[in-house]
């Protein structure tokens, strides 16, 4: 077998240096993206665009001021947004120029004629262009809509009580001043609402690394199916008919196959890993290797069973892409397995690339999981079952005599 | 009369094109393969669009420990209730145990713990962490929820503080309300019809202003990943059907084709074209399923026609390739490159600028075009 292995190696690369520089570039590209994602772990130094908020305040009040500090002096959101304050024409312009997302006009005496009922409505100019900020944006202003009517009613309830119990008319205007002002600082206080707690052992992975690891296995899938190509290619041209007649037994050329496939399938895992573990410096458990290596050999042998359903290779690779392209979306592997209808994500969690992907993840992390070692006799477990159900579907094939050629 | 070159050209298209999709028609076990993929296509487009709304929101787990006797509170159980109603949170209620499992397998992004007493210390005006938060490290989201949480809380706190202060004032010549006509008379402000306080919004596209859109929604960007999903599908059927071409060259049949004369743009126009044919079912399934679910039919024809064009500059990039790579697994593995980072570039666009930085060069991938342009079809 070794010098079979040997002889399709050296074939393999053989006129395969285009190949090497597409391997090349990618790690190169993947170096890059992950020196970025882990050198620049401070995320307030990245440079994010953040969203442009324009403001034009026409109330002069403090308490306008106070209400506005939702965005101005709120952490979370000044991670995503950024203020800007000009005259009215000035911000109009960057807004029609798309140089800003929102812009909030403030109508003058705006939070004294919510304090006398008088409902003068904050104007919202909402930049459409750019769906998702839009609707980010539209998500935080629909928040504040309901932090200003809860304001509102209440101050508007306080007033109409006071009024049909006929109180006197300067006892309700300083109580309408006391409510509103004691509810502005509640919603200015909100996040002294919640008790935040961080779980020490629930780190997740940028979304950024979430998606390189999707770029390396779809890569990995992909070369392996060069292994059933290569069967059906050999056993079309009469080659496996030849090889038999020099007494090599099927399995043997089988096996073969597989292996030379999973070594080359194995290529995109160990340079995404190798990088990672170099960034890290050192720290990352080796088993990350070893989970890259079964995924290899895992794909390559369900390879060499599909090969067993087809007679060509058009067909079979035609199957083949498309069962790894849904095998991708039903695993969580475009949209992350947080976002995946319910009624998939029973058929993800039994997919070999939310495993594979949740055990990178974690990997990377600096964690060998709990089920680590379960998903790799999971993953084993399949490549045996694959491999005698391929054997099965093999047998008779591509056996044509030599007179028959 | 010999006939012009022009006539040998559609000739020689029509030619190609007809044995292409012969070649395709005959191979029963493709055809059966393609069938079967745009089957399942389908169903996945559906569920994808029937769960559009809901999945597109954030999923938390909710614990309610603000119980009397085992029966939850009305101030706890009217928040469970907000949230529940909120378009922009996806509620799992459950013990703390349940949910931190849920939380762990990722099918959650944080707890929100509604504390012993809630409903008593806001009534008596302490708003001091009423809930608990357990979120992953470094979470920036759960900020974010939080105030989408704050903002159902909020009406209660202030009513809360309003009681307060009323239950301070001296009765009037009229008398005084009670603690619950008080609740009553809130309530009805609250569900009148007449009294709306919202922000006159006005959006603004293109340096235009245009009336309200009322897709404005989550479930939007949802759909925007399904065109991305369906342009990395045609991908892939574009990627195979070319493959057929490499196949002809590595076994020569390239060679003994240029001895027919055949122009080489018609042969070229006329694989485009068949692929164009057999990928057209594929986008009546995509454009389909989302106009129907959107119950927007009259933008069926627009999007077919988007994915058309797609399929086009994917079909034109893979032929390229196909013509110009002569071995099967070099052609295989630059086209899955260039499928899975179109993919991948192309859903990246749409966090751009807020979890990721801009980057210019990935406007110039069709997939993007073909998100973006979906997103405008779907908002016009």
């Amino acid at each position: 077998m070794s010098w079979l292995l040997l002889a399709d190696g050296k074939e393999f690369i053989r006129g395969k240096w285009k190949m090497g520089c597409l391997f090349l570039l990618l790690f190169a590209v993947f170096t890059g993206i992950s020196l970025y994602v882990f050198t620049s772990s401070d995320k307030k130094n990245q440079k994010l665009e953040r969203i442009q908020i324009g403001i034009v305040n026409y109330d002069t009040s403090e308490y306008s001021k106070l209400l506005l500090s939702f965005f101005d002096g709120n952490e979370a959101v000044q991670n995503y947004v950024e203020i800007q304050h000009g005259t009215k024409e000035e911000l109009e312009t960057l807004l029609l120029q798309n140089k800003l997302q929102v812009l909030l006009i403030v109508p003058e005496n705006f939070v004294q004629d919510m304090i006398k009922i008088e409902n003068t409505p904050l104007q919202i100019l909402l930049n459409i262009e750019d769906k998702t900020k839009a609707l980010l944006m539209k998500n935080l202003l629909e928040g504040y809509e309901k932090f200003v009517s809860a304001v509102e009613i209440n101050c508007v309830t306080l007033y109409e009580v006071m009024e049909q119990d006929g109180l006197q008319r300067d006892l309700i205007d300083r109580k309408n001043v006391e409510i509103s002002l004691a509810l502005i600082t509640t919603i200015v206080n909100k996040n002294d609402l919640f008790a935040h707690l961080e779980i020490n052992n629930l780190k997740r992975v940028p979304l950024v690394i979430f998606y390189l690891h999707v770029i390396f296995l779809l890569l990995t899938m992909y070369l392996a199916a060069g292994c059933g190509e290569k069967i059906l290619q050999e056993q079309r041209t009469g080659l496996f008919a030849r090889l038999l007649s020099t007494g090599i037994v099927p399995s043997l050329f089988y096996l073969e196959k597989s292996l030379l496939f999973m070594i080359i399938s194995f290529v995109p895992g160990f340079f995404c890993y190798f990088t990672q573990f170099i960034l890290s410096k050192g720290t990352l458990p080796i088993e990350g290797f070893l989970l890259w290596i079964v995924a290899a050999l895992f794909f390559s042998v369900f390879s060499f069973f599909l090969s067993g359903f087809f007679k060509s290779e058009q067909q079979y690779i035609t199957a083949f892409y498309l069962i790894i392209f849904f095998l991708t979306v039903l695993g969580g592997g475009i949209i992350p397995f947080l976002y995946l209808p319910e009624s998939m994500t029973k058929i993800a969690e039994k997919t070999p690339l939310y495993w594979i992907v949740k055990q990178m993840n974690s990997l990377i992390l600096g964690e060998v999981p709990i089920e680590f070692w379960n998903i790799v006799k999971v993953l084993l477990a399949g490549i045996i079952l694959f491999w005698f159900a391929g054997i099965a579907l093999q047998k008779g094939k591509g056996r044509k005599s030599y007179e028959e050629l | 009369m010999k006939n012009s070159k022009l006539f040998w050209f559609f000739y020689d298209f029509f030619l190609q094109m007809q044995l292409r999709l012969r070649l395709f028609v005959r191979n029963r076990m493709i055809c059966a393969v393609i069938f079967l993929a745009a089957i399942s296509f389908f169903l996945l487009i559906r569920d994808f669009n029937l769960q559009a709304q809901n999945r597109a929101a954030i999923p938390i787990g909710v614990v309610n420990e603000d119980q009397i006797d085992h029966t939850p509170t009305t101030a706890s159980t009217q928040l469970l209730h907000g949230l529940s109603e909120s378009s922009s949170l996806l509620v799992y209620e459950g013990t703390q145990n349940e949910l931190e499992e849920l939380l762990y397998d990722g099918y959650i992004n944080c707890i929100f713990v509604i504390k012993q007493g809630y409903e008593k210390r806001l009534l008596a005006g302490e708003t001091k962490e009423l809930i608990t938060v357990y979120e992953g490290q470094d979470d920036s989201l759960a900020m974010i929820i939080s105030d989408i949480v704050a903002g159902e809380m909020m009406y209660q706190i202030c009513l809360a503080r309003g009681i307060q202060i009323y239950q301070n004032i001296p009765p009037g010549e009229n008398g005084k309300h009670s603690y619950k006509e008080y609740q009553q008379y809130a309530k009805q402000l609250l569900e009148s019809e007449k009294f709306d306080y919202s922000f006159s919004i006005i959006y603004v596209d293109t340096g235009q202003i245009v009336q309200e859109k009322k897709e404005l929604n989550n479930s939007l960007l949802y759909r925007q990943i399904l065109a991305g999903i369906a342009a990395m599908f045609y991908s892939f059927v574009i990627l195979s059907i070319f493959y057929q071409i490499v196949k002809e060259k590595e076994q020569g049949l390239w060679i003994r084709r240029k001895l027919t004369k055949m122009q080489e743009i018609a042969q070229n126009l006329g694989d485009l074209c068949s692929a164009e044919i057999l990928l057209s079912g594929l986008s009546v399934i995509f454009s389909f399923c989302i106009a129907f679910y959107l119950d927007k039919m009259s933008i069926f024809f627009s999007l077919w026609l988007s994915s058309m064009f797609y399929n086009l500059v994917i079909g034109i990039l893979f032929l390229l390739l196909a013509r110009k790579i002569h071995q099967a697994s070099l052609y295989q593995l630059i086209g899955i490159s260039f499928v899975a980072v179109f993919g991948v570039a192309g859903f990246c666009t749409m966090i751009e600028g807020i979890l990721i930085p801009k980057i210019n060069l990935l406007h110039l991938i069709p997939n993007t075009w073909l998100i973006k342009r979906i997103g405008e079809q779907l908002l016009s």
